[in-house]
């Protein structure tokens, strides 16, 4: 009844809000199974993304870590009753964690349900106002990335129960979930903006480069978090500087809560609350069936430009015929896809910013002098690079145009040697021109030609065997596989988490093969022959496999 | 029931239809009929049913659907039409009964007469079998049928099909059509896209044909031949929409057909 009464008076049909909800609920609960074959759902019903969830219940453990180890590092030295201004700094830094999660989680998973033209294919025509439309369009957000919020939050409250009561405790849930609001509502509001702005043509492609500068948006501020300039001694709160964001804002509720406000935090609550209404009345205005009439535009309009009649840059020649096939589909993809080519992009803001972590942590060590575990600073940049094959295999396999793989199935083609192909185009494409940079930087960083290509070289090698296994474990078809809302972060975490124990293996491998000059060579050799030598073992494996699947798809 | 006046899109350098005096389907407001609207590929013809069916706005000119304008009114429009888009796009993650069911309940139809409607419009294709599977496992014929179901549910004043036999078995589309007889002898307007002409010939009571936005011609299939100079209706249209002599375009495909299959040695095998 009230919830009735409160649709009512944002002026949608409480009846429609009702069931567009439900039926785009179950829509993205189905979408990860919807196309297999004799799946349990085949008959309607749902089933929930358990390990992305999982996911986030550890994000969320690791921001209560976070919490507490803030906390412990301001000087305290008594966690059992913290201090207000530590409770509000801490707060402060895990609301900013979970709001550039919440940030990313829209940018990488999310965005088709603000950017969705199938909507307008489907109710365009139905007598569905614009206020019901968005208000369906912001509950179908706001449930994803209040369940993700309430996920990543709760360790930390439990946290505040224990340590600074119920009273705080409720200040924080509060918090949370005006964080992950105003988080969502300003993604919304970027993408409203855009859409409106930018002509049809040439929006694609103007969203993909605004999604890549939002997501340096999302991962720059937290450079400034490795700095221990930014922590406060017990005295006070977070520094000046850091009220300028929102995450803190909203964390002024804690203070508030422990009956130490002052003017600031007062006024930074209401910031908070206050930008929440007008980010509310902007894309209320402009989250309409009309906004979704321009992002059908979008899935109709096709750009003018000339396309170069043949592949420009790799020379083709020398690609077998299916490396040629994969590697025109790929290319393809990246140009026109903006999953896809958001996926390839999102890993330069990534790199960039782990290089300058690195430098800030004690500068990029050359490996070939500080052997072993002693060049730390590179531990990050091996972790986007060696991370990066992982991350552009999870969304090789998916996209919206899956259903065009039929294709392969339909072909005089060998399926086997076309998935054998993908990971030697993948390095061919993406691997090779990204370590080239990679290798630049590395030359500049230590000042020696052989020891930055030659490093780069191992990297690359490591790389490129990491595609190939990526396939051997799952031989897929490219962009075959339906895109599955809200699972690549999760699952791209969950492969970041692999490659980081691979990564803490890779000094001991580093520190063997670079104390020799004749080592280093054999080690090269080896891993280019290993190198060569996989995408056969790929296709002798998958073989068996396909062919068995020859009339079952 | 549905009128346009000069209604034009502009969409950069594609062909949208261009301003006309009283333009194609404009007719005094009372009449029923099925109007077939016939235009080659690019014509304008999906642009202007999304015109009319409150998809699109109208760059220039307005139109009148059940009496109301589609850029004032659009709701009132929406609440009186019944639409089969040509692209088909649904909600794949539904069953037909839960897709059916939403279109019901978006046009005020709830509960149990929702589910009698979404069974009784399902029946009548024989569907009742698929009613509970996914929409992404069913067959485009059935995806077909589910659309033209969605379209007739809110029992809507005016229809508007486009390629609405798209996919669907012999059986299932002579029940359509025996069903748009019915419905425009019951006062409904159907507007009835279509490039199989034969369907069109058969069933429409007055045809327009655009070409790059424009009317060209109006009238019954026999009307349109006769002021053409052709024998059919097949004929009066190629001659309207300028097609070149199909002789000479099928000899030109054989040609293309037969020739030498450069690098066909290093394709894929």
């Amino acid at each position: 009844m009230i919830l009735r009464r409160a649709v009512q008076a944002l002026g949608a049909d409480y009846s429609q809000w009702r069931v567009l909800t439900g039926v785009m609920l179950k829509c993205d609960l189905r979408s990860s199974n919807v196309l297999q074959m004799g799946s349990p759902q085949k008959k309607g019903g749902v089933k929930l993304p358990w390990a992305t969830l999982v996911m986030y219940a550890f994000f969320g453990i690791m921001i209560a870590l976070t919490v507490a180890a803030v906390i412990e590092a301001m000087g305290n030295g008594s966690p059992s009753l913290p201090s207000v201004p530590a409770v509000h700094f801490s707060g402060s830094v895990a609301l900013f964690l979970i709001s550039a999660l919440v940030g990313m989680i829209i940018l990488v998973d999310f965005n088709s349900v603000v950017v969705s033209p199938d909507d307008y294919q489907v109710l365009a025509h139905q007598p569905v106002s614009s206020r019901t439309y968005f208000l369906v369009k912001v509950t179908n957000v706001l449930l994803y990335t209040g369940l993700m919020g309430a996920l990543m939050g709760a360790p930390a409250a439990i946290l505040f129960l224990f340590w600074a009561g119920p009273l705080l405790t409720a200040a924080w849930v509060l918090a949370v979930a005006g964080a992950v609001v105003w988080t969502s509502l300003t993604m919304v509001c970027v993408y409203a903006v855009l859409v409106h702005l930018i002509r049809p043509q040439r929006l694609r492609r103007v969203l993909s480069y605004v999604q890549l500068l939002m997501s340096f948006a999302v991962f720059g501020p937290m450079l400034l978090m490795q700095t221990s300039d930014w922590m406060p001694s017990v005295e006070t709160g977070p520094p000046a500087a850091l009220m300028f964001l929102p995450p803190t804002w909203f964390a002024s509720l804690l203070p508030l809560a422990a009956g130490e406000g002052s003017v600031t935090t007062v006024l930074a609550v209401v910031a908070a609350f206050g930008t929440i209404g007008v980010l509310v009345r902007y894309a209320g205005g402009r989250l309409s069936l009309s906004y979704a009439e321009r992002l059908g535009a979008i899935a109709s309009a096709s750009e003018t430009r000339r396309l170069p009649g043949r592949a420009g840059g790799v020379p083709m020649r020398w690609l077998s015929a299916e490396q040629r096939v994969i590697a025109t589909l790929v290319r393809g993809q990246f140009r026109h896809d903006m999953n896809f080519r958001m996926a390839v992009l999102s890993l330069l803001p990534i790199t960039v910013i782990y290089v300058l972590m690195g430098m800030g942590d004690g500068g990029l060590g050359d490996p070939f002098v500080e052997l072993g575990f002693a060049a730390d600073g590179l531990r990050l940049i091996h972790f986007a690079v060696l991370g990066m094959p992982l991350v552009l295999m999870e969304n090789l396999f998916r996209s919206e145009s899956f259903r065009a793989s039929w294709i392969f199935f339909a072909s005089p083609v060998d399926r086997a040697k076309l998935i054998g192909s993908t990971g030697t185009c993948v390095t061919i494409l993406f691997l090779v021109p990204y370590l080239s940079a990679v290798a630049g930087m590395f030359v500049w960083s230590f000042g020696n030609l052989w020891h930055g290509v030659g490093h780069a070289l191992v990297l690359g090698l490591l790389a490129h065997l990491i595609v190939q296994l990526r396939l051997l474990v799952t031989p897929r078809l490219p962009f075959s596989q339906r895109l599955r809302k809200g699972s690549r972060v999760g699952s791209m975490m969950g492969l970041m988490l692999l490659a980081m124990l691979a990564i803490g293996l890779l000094p001991l491998l580093l520190w063997v093969a670079y104390a020799r000059t004749e080592l280093t060579i054999a080690t090269i050799v080896l891993l280019a022959g290993a190198g060569a030598l996989m995408p056969r073992l790929v296709t002798l494996r998958i073989r068996p496999r396909v062919e068995r699947h020859e009339f079952s798809g | 029931m549905e009128k346009v006046q000069g209604s034009d899109r502009d969409e950069g350098a594609r062909p949208g239809l261009r301003r006309q005096g009283r333009g194609a389907g404009s007719r005094p407001r009372g009449r029923t009929e099925i109007l077939g609207f016939l235009g080659p590929n690019g014509a304008g013809k999906s642009t202007t049913v999304k015109i009319l069916t409150c998809m699109i706005r109208p760059s220039r000119g307005s139109a009148r659907v059940a009496g109301y304008d589609v850029e004032q009114d659009p709701m009132e429009v929406k609440k009186r039409l019944g639409y089969v888009p040509e692209a088909g796009a649904l909600y794949e993650a539904l069953t037909a009964r839960e897709y059916l069911t939403m279109v019901a309940n978006l046009r005020g139809i709830e509960g149990k007469y929702a589910h009698r409607k979404v069974t009784e419009l399902l029946d009548l294709f024989g569907m009742l079998d698929a009613l509970d599977q996914l929409l992404s496992e069913h067959s485009k014929g059935m995806k077909q049928k589910v659309l033209i179901s969605a379209a007739l549910m809110g029992n809507p004043e005016v229809l508007f099909l486009d390629e609405p036999l798209n996919g669907i078995d012999a059986n299932a589309a002579l029940v359509v059509k025996e069903l748009l007889r019915e419905l425009a002898a019951k006062g409904r307007t159907i507007l009835f896209c279509s490039h199989i002409l034969e369907v069109v010939e058969r069933i429409c009571t007055r045809i327009v044909i655009i070409d790059q936005g424009r009317k060209v011609a109006e009238g019954t299939a026999a009307q349109i031949a006769a002021e053409t100079g052709a024998a059919t209706l097949e004929q009066a249209f190629a001659r309207l929409t300028g097609v070149r002599d199909t002789a000479e375009v099928t000899r030109g495909m054989l040609s293309a057909l037969d020739a030498p299959e450069r690098g066909a040695a290093d394709g894929p095998r």
